[in-house]
């Protein structure tokens, strides 16, 4: 692929801790090139952590080994903090999964937006300004110019996380690492934040990871969907393919959905097999 | 009989210029041992109805009843012995530094409730814990587990109605499928009746037996959630979620989205 981001080969994370050692992602490997690409799992089964050690951003005593961790011209594995510094934010951009945490409570959201656009960008205060709001209008919020001077403890949950993606996307990243950007949004918000996105792939020819535990959402909005279970990629397949799904634990993600059309008076619990641990 | 009443709520915030009805006029019945469900997009005002029953809010004005029983502004102990409510967030709703059995305790201690051990460890086995987890904290558990300490916190009052913020949506769908399980076999055991408030249809047509939708603080609609999956919605506003839910929902095609 021409298009190639992004190039992973078995990678591997360990987090120690004194003597603990804790196994959180074993020999993952996949490739991110112009497209969608989803990782999906429960909590703990490492997707998230896949995302963060593309930016490096955990804690010094882990230990991060991999046969390739390539992102264009830069190897992520050897690269200094100083590097590192460059690409997050500018380069690479994670959208976080909650944004009442993400958000700094006691400044106003639109400076903080701004804030993110300074690190990276010489411009004067009145620029930054007028690309947040061009930027907040973008991500579908009425009123721009009021919603600048708020507090993140006065805007919704939807609006928060269409905040975080404004700030995440206005450096124009390569490719953004979305962890569960749409978890804490209704339906009728999450089409549209959904849309901003792929509008924003499309149009900049960025590469999207979007880490997810929302299978059926996945399907429809994803080109390629990797499945993981306890660290590991238990399965990956086309977006479109997943009702072929073969693994019985993505088949059990599947049935545990409660669905409109299909009521049921209980819904199915996973059943968890420790042969997947180790196959 | 029934259970929670609702007459012309009204809700603002602000005075003056500032002022902002969240609630207008909202009118609601949820009758004994039913599951009711309240759906919206956010900033539709569901949370804030609840709010109100449960006593967070206090200068609504109109008429709320449970069982039968008007609520005065100021809430009386023997209120909450009846109505208790589960948050959204278990990673925010427990506190950080309490152990389990002090979480569990406290409401005991609050109502001059006897038999504290057997109680809590009763209401333990009832969420599908078990003893082991009275002296753990919050974050030694998992989210699963901490949702199910939210709602053993709130059973442990024995209460009749159960006011339920989202209570799946900070879950994985394996866990959620745990939880609305158990949620489902408590109404059974326990005859409660729920208030839920939700934005997934899914998990809305599968807990609840009436849907109310709620669009800018109104309630503009009120079906079964049998009508629900039907197609059977008049209002333009609940077409459209119904749509939006299904646009992701497993039988339907890939959307085209331009």
């Amino acid at each position: 692929m021409s298009t190639l981001k992004l190039t992973v080969d078995s990678l591997n994370v360990r987090f120690v801790n004194g003597k603990k050692e804790t196994h959180a992602v074993r020999d993952v490997s996949f490739t991110l090139g112009r497209e969608k690409l989803a990782i999906v799992g429960e909590s703990g089964s490492g997707k998230s952590t896949v995302g963060r050690s593309l930016l490096k951003l955990h804690p010094g005593s882990t230990q991060i080994t991999a046969k390739a961790l390539q992102f264009g011209d830069v190897d992520l594995l050897s690269a200094s903090e100083k590097a590192m510094q460059k690409i997050r934010g500018q380069r690479i951009s994670m959208i976080m999964q909650d944004p009442k945490y993400s958000l700094n409570p006691v400044v106003k959201v639109g400076e903080q937006i701004a804030e993110a656009y300074l690190a990276h960008h010489k411009a004067s205060r009145s620029e930054a300004r007028e690309r947040v709001l061009l930027m907040l209008e973008k991500v579908h919020i009425r009123d721009p110019g009021r919603v600048y001077n708020l507090y993140p403890h006065e805007v919704s949950g939807g609006m928060g996380q269409r905040i975080m993606i404004a700030m995440m996307v206005i450096t124009n990243p390569e490719v953004i690492i979305a962890d569960e950007p749409t978890s804490a949004l209704d339906v009728s918000v999450r089409q549209q934040v959904l849309n901003v996105l792929e509008e924003l792939v499309v149009e900049q020819q960025m590469g999207l990871i979007f880490v997810s535990h929302d299978l059926n959402l996945v399907r429809n909005y994803c080109d390629r969907v990797l499945v993981m279970y306890a660290g590991r990629v238990v399965e990956s397949l086309a977006a479109c393919d997943l009702q072929y799904a073969e693994h019985p634990y993505t088949r059990g993600l599947l049935a545990a959905l409660p669905s409109m059309d299909n009521r049921r008076p209980r819904l199915p619990v996973l059943q968890r097999d420790p042969l997947w641990l180790t196959c | 009989m029934t259970m929670i009443q609702a007459q012309s709520l009204n809700l603002s915030f602000g005075v003056g210029a500032a002022c902002n009805q969240v609630l207008h006029d909202v009118d609601l019945t949820v009758e004994d041992g039913e599951s009711f469900g309240l759906v919206g997009e956010s900033g539709s005002g569901k949370t804030t109805v609840l709010r109100c029953l449960a006593g967070q809010y206090r200068h609504w004005s109109g008429a709320l009843s449970i069982a039968g029983a008007p609520l005065q502004h100021k809430l009386s102990k023997e209120h909450f012995r009846k109505v208790q409510m589960v948050f959204q967030d278990p990673y925010g709703s427990l506190h950080p530094r309490h152990t389990i059995d002090t979480a569990l305790r406290e409401p005991l201690t609050i109502h001059g409730m006897g038999e504290r051990d057997d109680r809590i460890n009763d209401i333990l086995l009832k969420v599908g814990l078990n003893d082991s987890f009275r002296y753990r904290y919050p974050h030694q558990l998992s989210g699963g587990q901490r949702q199910r300490v939210a709602i053993a916190r709130a059973l442990i009052l024995e209460p009749r109605v159960l006011l339920l913020d989202e209570p799946t949506s900070a879950l994985d769908v394996s866990v959620q499928a745990e939880i609305l399980n158990l949620l489902a076999d408590l109404r059974q055991r326990e005859k409660l009746t729920y208030l839920m408030v939700t934005h997934d249809l899914g998990v809305v047509s599968h807990l609840c037996d009436k849907v109310a939708v709620m669009q800018q603080g109104r309630i503009v609609e009120r079906l079964d959630s049998q009508a629900l999956s039907q197609d059977l919605a008049c209002h333009d506003y609940t077409r459209m979620l119904v749509q939006a839910s299904r646009d992701f929902s497993a039988e339907s095609p890939r959307v085209a989205s331009a």
